[in-house]
């Protein structure tokens, strides 16, 4: 289900609300995991029917091997090692096995023999990547005695298939919500940042993610030769405008609805177009992501305590995976490996060392502009793709505007792009949302009042129109 | 914590309580109002009228969840409000709108956005089908003339052409500038034609005198537009007698003592127009009411197709006939010359006609020609095939010239022309089975080769006549240009005017002059194909080329697997010539997979062997819409017999696992018959069956070119022409339109069979008619029960009315797990029951439906007796607690107690009260009936008891 869809929004949101409030009100909050969880398994069900045993099945292997690693510690290895196996597995098969099958068979053509035949190609399970992630944590962190296994099996299948996060992320650390599984506070206070938080998530998307997305759309699907560097240029920044405010987007909705009902989740974005290296991007983007990947794979291989050599060689391991969690392309995993050589460089040559305001302006600029061209690498459908949208960038030419990127250039996509572009511009001056929320006054009063008095009728208005974008990271 | 959370709850009430409460609001409002039926009904264009029932079991389906969201999105309370408002402020505040149709330019000017992206698109690619479209024009024009009557032709310019300076700024094409409504005038000027009457001056002269001729919001023109238009098209038609006296209707005119014009046709004519008809798009809407005026009667007929295919109307019963194209039709007019010229009777104003000699035309590649008394019988290889017809006068300045070519054809198929020299042109025609009559305007050149590829199938056709028709004072139409270049369309390709390709020469064959080694190729089938049985045997065309000089070339069909005979060595053709053969292997017996193998029957080593598998068996069509399609797709649960061969999007293959029904039909039947069986898959999702059913996917009622039915047609000729049986699932379409009456559907479904199937596909079984298997209407959770009711009963009603129509299976007691469609396991069950109709029909089986009712009494005041017939089994189940029984009086259900067996041909109803009077019985009813415990019969394949309303009294 999508959380711009007619469905969520004006069925599904507000009966679950009303549910959990009166389970609250009638049963003193002793039901409400279990309500969470019924509302959840609907939710993926509505997307992914097909799948939910599949998610089911997973969770409660997770949870028995918890249970197991937390009681059989001398034997906690091999519980751990099946979890991964497994985990990963499964992640591999629906993500990867179409990829694979599709790569050897190539390879095979190409050495003459017979491609493979008869294979049925399988679709991925919303979210697995997101799940598969967190129902990892959960298994670490025991083995790493950071928390204790849930006893209840209703929390932990809520750990893992929570609906504000479920499909799309952010990837949830059982250690930072396993506190909140059994004891949170829903307030007045809470209800209102999460609604609010919700609004301002779903007008990012409807109003600067979806007009970025025209445009990059438009300048993406053009044919390469009709590409010219303007165009190439403005539909790269636009893709740049349009990744982060969907996805950012859609984590805001999700930190939003959690708080709705009493969740705290960890911010996912901290401005990462402000940031002044590649490594800072990282600090910035998809925190959770990144962190999952620090904690769980950089550091366990070493880390940078093993070396100049093995920190490199970590680096460009993590950074390909990170690529690969994101798709079965080989763009994703060049886009890893283009992140992951820039990072080196960074360590490599001390950059990451500088202080925060040495040349910021021109280290800013550069990292944007290397960001700009990873997203290239990201969107694109093939690398020769990406290289051909690339030398249009960088090798000057100049053709007329085409006519698809003239129709994507409407008066409400220029504005919002515009609004977009001074977001990132002025990104380290302006307040952010939640600083806005937490200050009583009257900027706060109006604010809100815009937020639910125009945005959100706009916003149900294009959903039920049927004119908005799925978002971004749902295919991940 | 219960002390902070009711601190918190008791706190003040402040902004955010406020805020909290009123995001509650928004949210919870719409679904509210809908609970109260304060909803947004559901549009015209959504069939999704009733929610999906609740099912536990279809929770991991995810069209379950589909269903669910197509009923929230028509039912959402406000939603028209929000995306109205919306939608205003897209508009009003940013200029634009995310109405694909509509594209929003400056200062708020709305154009249809297919407009706006045909004013940019070049289409100098189009200029030669123009010209050759305008040159038919020109010839019909003539003819019409001649024959008394008026053809006038304009195009209505579009909004982009008369108002483009608040489009904005667009690219254009850099490599052809041009679009197709200037490329179409720039022609017209080149030809000097007097039959087509241009607008786009003449509105933009009355735009420049501050005229609004098109609405800042509106696609086509308004009244003050079309008033302009209107006036040049009569102008065209009538002239003016003079000033004569004011009608005594128009009082303004009387006061002021005015004189308005009378109207007299403006050619030189020996009639009166007193009829018109016109042809074209949207921009007829507000030309309609000026331009009927004249006339005592005015049809007007939406179509890129002239004549019409649907509406079956009669040009000659017409004075004037008036095309009035939107630009897009441009593109996509047909100009049907040969049902034209026959409707005109053209043959009777010709000044002169002149018989071609066939023997003089002559084989160009992969046919062989004969003259046979005075025909000319070709030998075709199928495509690729052509003849060419001697040196023919082309039109000439002041002279128009036709060929009119009588021919036959072994099947419907799509034949192609080709002439070369300066005005080199080309086009196709479809031809039908048996006597064709085609006419084709030679351009103006001196002398003319026309080249005809009779068919894409390999075939036996004949040439009847071939005669020159000349008309006087006919064209002003100059010499085409020499500079163009053509490309060939594809047989199937739409478009009867498209350009062909001068110079593809198709490779030539080796004649019997040639020297060098003997050697004959057959003409291989394609694999997997199917033949349509004629009793127990077929004949087969069999045909090739060769090199040498053979006495005769003979043929014969051995099993494929086994190499084992099943034909001895016949001859085939006893005098081939031109390096081609064929001829026809008569009586193959029923049977496969086969081979066939040719060879000189002089020289036996000279020989060659097939490699496909074919065979001869039972041809099959299953159409409908998407529960006919998932017969096809849904269920992988049984292995297809190797004789089970599949026909779709015009190809034979093999039968993939998937398809529970169609593989239960076909391994059903070939287990009993033990011949091949094809399947011809042509349903399509969402067809209806009337227009007004028409979602977007098509019905079938349509039989304008490719169209649904159009399609399946050609599919079937491509098999052959001939079919067995055809199997029809559909209704949900038409149900869900929920305003198409039984009688409406009644009538289409018969009109359906009647004049389309049975008049379009050759009977194969052997039966007085092709017989038409109907499968009723399956249930479904959505949309009221009446629409649902009228469809079934209209098509049991059909079954019952028409010959050779039968219900070969109801559907009602299959699960269908909440959905449109029926479960996987549902398909194999279905499939069985339709098998068990044509074995029954072949006489295999005693029996194909299962029991009915046939009485209903009163026992007592508070139980009724249904008495039920069998046909297969002899007694049923379940015993008790039967379900899909409702008794009613005056629209209201009476609450049942107990439904139960009493003996094997009694069923017992008993009420909870007693009954006091007349009351309707009924069965299996409406659009989702109780069927879990529904009645069957015992017979093996469980049939269940047909639905059923009486009366019981």
């Amino acid at each position: 289900m999508l959380f711009a869809s007619t469905v969520f929004l004006l069925v599904f949101l507000p009966v679950a609300i009303v549910c959990y409030y009166t389970q609250r009100a009638l049963l003193a909050n002793r039901l409400r995991n279990g309500v969470l969880l019924v509302f959840s398994y609907l939710f993926y069900a509505y997307g992914a029917a097909e799948f939910v045993l599949i998610l089911l099945a997973s969770t409660t292997a997770d949870y028995l091997l918890g249970l197991l690693i937390e009681k059989q510690r001398r034997h906690a290895r091999w519980w751990v090692g099946i979890s991964v196996l497994v985990n990963l597995g499964v992640l591999a098969y629906f993500k990867y096995a179409n990829f694979m099958v599709a790569e050897v068979s190539h390879c095979l053509a190409a050495l003459g023999f017979s491609p493979l035949g008869n294979w049925v190609a399988v679709s991925l399970p919303i979210g697995i990547s997101f799940f598969t992630f967190q129902k990892l944590s959960y298994i670490i962190d025991i083995r790493r005695r950071q928390v204790n296994a849930l006893t209840r099996f209703v929390d932990f299948a809520l750990y893992v298939a929570m609906f504000p996060q479920l499909v799309a992320g952010p990837i949830v650390r059982f250690k930072d919500i396993c506190a909140q599984l059994g004891k949170r506070l829903e307030s007045w206070e809470q209800f209102y940042l999460g609604s609010m938080r919700f609004c301002w998530g779903l007008s990012k998307k409807v109003f600067i993610a979806d007009a970025c997305g025209q445009v990059a759309d438009a300048a993406f699907g053009l044919d390469l030769a009709l590409l010219d560097t303007k165009t190439a240029w403005l539909g790269a920044i636009a893709y740049t405008m349009q990744i982060y405010f969907d996805f950012s987007a859609y984590s805001d909705m999700a930190i939003g609805l959690a708080r709705l009902f009493g969740f705290e989740l960890r911010e996912n974005f901290n401005r990462p177009y402000a940031a002044v290296s590649m490594t800072d991007f990282w600090r910035r983007w998809h925190i959770s992501l990144s962190s999952w990947f620090r904690d769980y794979l950089y550091i366990p291989l070493g880390g940078n305590r093993k070396g100049s050599a093995r920190t490199a060689f970590n680096l460009l391991l993590v950074f390909t995976l990170c690529g690969l969690w994101h798709g079965a392309n080989w763009t994703f995993i060049a886009w890893g490996l283009y992140h992951g050589l820039f990072l080196g460089l960074e360590r490599a040559a001390g950059i990451r060392n500088w202080h925060p305001t040495r040349w910021a302006f021109g280290r800013r600029l550069a990292t944007f502009l290397l960001v700009v061209f990873g997203w290239v690498l990201f969107r694109s459908s093939s690398i020769g793709a990406a290289v051909m949208f690339m030398q249009a960038m960088v090798v000057p030419s100049d053709l007329p505007l085409s006519f698809e990127i003239f129709q994507a250039m409407n008066h409400r996509n220029i504005v919002f792009m515009l609004i977009a572009a001074i977001a990132v511009i002025g990104a380290p001056r302006l307040p952010k949302i939640e600083r806005v929320l937490h200050t009583e006054g009257p900027l706060r009063s109006v604010v809100s009042a815009v937020m639910l008095l125009v945005i959100l009728p706009y916003c149900a208005g294009t959903v039920l129109a049927g004119a908005g974008n799925p978002f971004i990271y749902f295919r991940f | 914590m219960k002390k902070e959370m009711l601190t918190d709850h008791y706190k003040r009430f402040g902004p955010r309580h406020l805020f909290s409460l009123v995001f509650m609001l928004m949210l919870i409002l719409p679904t509210v109002l809908s609970l109260f039926g304060i909803a947004s009904p559901a549009g015209p264009t959504k069939p999704h009228t009733k929610a999906p029932s609740i099912e536990w079991r279809a929770l991991l389906a995810p069209e379950y969840y589909q269903a669910w969201g197509n009923y929230v999105d028509a039912h959402v309370g406000m939603s028209k409000v929000l995306v109205k408002a919306k939608r205003w402020m897209d508009y009003r505040v940013f200029n634009m709108t995310d109405v694909r149709e509509v594209y929003v330019g400056r200062e708020g000017w709305m154009y249809p956005r297919a407009a706006v992206e045909q004013s940019r698109i070049g289409a100098c690619d189009e200029k030669m089908r123009l010209r050759r479209m305008i040159f038919d024009l020109t010839a019909l024009a003539h003819l019409a003339k001649l024959s008394g009557r008026r053809l006038i032709f304009t195009v209505a310019p579009d909004k982009t052409t008369i108002y483009p300076e608040y489009m904005g700024v667009f690219p254009r094409d850099p490599n052809c500038r041009e679009t197709i409504y200037d490329l179409f005038l720039n022609e017209c000027a080149l030809a000097k034609v007097d039959w087509f009457v241009r607008l786009d001056d003449l509105l933009i002269k009355a735009k420049r005198a501050d005229r609004l001729l098109y609405e800042k919001t509106d696609a086509v023109w308004n009244q003050r537009g079309a008033d302009i238009a209107a006036k040049a098209l009569l102008a065209a038609v009538f002239k003016s007698d003079g000033r004569t006296p004011v009608k005594h209707h128009d009082l303004a005119a009387l006061v002021m003592e005015t004189t308005t014009d009378t109207l007299e046709p403006a050619a030189a004519t020996d009639r009166q127009f007193t009829s018109a008809v016109l042809y074209g798009g949207m921009a007829m809407t507000e030309l309609m009411p000026m331009l009927s005026r004249p006339f005592n009667r005015t049809d007007a007929i939406y179509s890129d197709t002239i004549p019409s295919s649907n509406h079956m109307e009669k040009l000659s019963t017409y004075d004037v006939a008036m095309i009035v194209l939107d630009v897009p039709q441009l593109a996509r007019l047909r100009l049907d010359l040969d049902r034209i010229c026959q409707m005109l009777g053209i043959e009777s104003l010709a000044d002169q006609e002149n018989s071609i000699p066939l023997k003089t035309v002559s084989g160009q590649s992969h046919l062989s020609l004969k003259m046979e008394k005075e025909k000319l019988k070709v030998k075709s290889l199928g495509e690729g095939a052509s003849f060419v017809l001697p040196s023919l006068p082309g039109s000439e300045p002041h002279t128009l010239r036709l060929l009119a070519l009588d021919m036959s054809a072994p099947n419907g198929d799509t034949l192609l022309w080709r002439i070369d020299g300066p005005s080199a042109i080309a086009g196709e025609k479809p031809i039908h089975k048996g006597e064709n009559r085609l006419y084709i305007a030679l351009p103006v050149q001196p002398s003319v080769r026309l080249h005809i590829y009779p068919g894409r199938q390999t075939g036996l056709y004949y040439i009847l006549s071939a005669n020159l028709l000349e008309y006087a004072n006919g064209l002003s139409l100059v010499s085409m240009p020499e500079t163009d270049t053509y490309k060939v369309p594809q047989p199937g390709q739409p478009g009867n005017i498209g350009i062909i390709e001068a110079a593809a020469p198709l490779p030539r064959l080796a004649t019997a002059d040639d020297a060098a080694m003997p050697v004959v190729r057959l003409h291989d089938l394609e694999g997997m194909r199917v033949f349509q049985r004629n009793g127990s045997t077929a004949d087969i065309v069999v045909s090739g080329t060769f090199q040498g000089h053979p006495q005769a070339i003979e043929a014969r069909v051995s099993n494929h697997a086994t190499k084992e005979w099943i034909t001895p060595w016949t001859v085939i053709d006893s005098a081939p010539v031109d390096g081609v053969f064929m001829g026809i292997l008569p009586e193959v017996p029923q049977g496969g997979w086969y081979r066939l193998s040719v060879r000189f029957s002089d020289a036996h080593k000279i020989e060659d062997a097939g490699q496909s598998k074919w065979g001869i068996g039972m041809l099959v069509a299953c159409i409908g819409q998407s529960n006919m399609k998932e017969w096809f797709h849904s269920g992988a649960d049984l292995k297809p017999h190797s004789l089970l061969s599949l026909h779709r999007d015009g190809r034979w293959m093999a039968m993939g696992d998937k398809g529970n029904g169609a593989v239960a039909f076909g391994n059903r039947l070939i287990g009993k018959l033990g011949i091949p069986v094809g399947l011809l898959d042509y349903a399509v999702n969402g067809s209806g069956l009337r227009k007004e059913a028409d979602w977007g996917a098509g019905y079938w009622g349509d039989r304008s070119d490719d169209a649904i039915y159009d399609r399946f047609v050609k599919a079937v000729a491509g098999a052959g022409g001939s079919l067995e049986y055809v199997v029809w699932m559909q209704g949900e379409a038409d149900a869900a339109r929920a305003t198409i009456s039984e009688n409406q559907y009644r009538s289409a479904l018969k009109r359906f069979i009647e004049q389309q199937v049975r008049q379009d596909i050759i009977n194969g079984s052997g039966r007085r008619q092709l017989p038409f298997l109907m499968v009723g209407m399956v249930k479904r959770p959505v949309g009221k029960d009446a629409p649902h009711q009228s469809i079934r009963v209209a098509q049991y009603k059909v079954t019952e009315a028409l010959q050779e129509c039968y219900l070969s299976a109801t559907s009602l007691d299959l699960e269908n797990m909440g959905r449109q469609h029926l479960s996987p396991a549902a398909y194999t069950t279905l499939g069985l029951r339709v098998a068990q109709t044509v074995l029954y029909l072949l006489g295999e089986e005693s029996y194909y439906r299962g029991p009915s009712v046939f009485a209903a009494t009163l026992v007592d005041d508070t139980t009724i007796d249904v008495r039920i017939s069998h046909r297969g089994g002899f007694d049923f189940t379940p015993q008790r607690a039967i379900s899909g029984w409702e008794v009613i009086r005056e629209g209201s259900k009476l609450p049942i107690a107990e439904v139960t067996r009493k003996d094997s041909t009694v069923i017992r109803i008993i009420m909870e009260r007693s009954l006091d009077g007349p009351v309707t019985l009924r069965y299996l009813y409406g659009a989702m009936p109780d069927a879990d415990r529904s009645v069957h019969d015992n017979s093996p394949i469980e049939l269940p008891l047909e639905p059923i309303e009486i009366k019981v009294e």
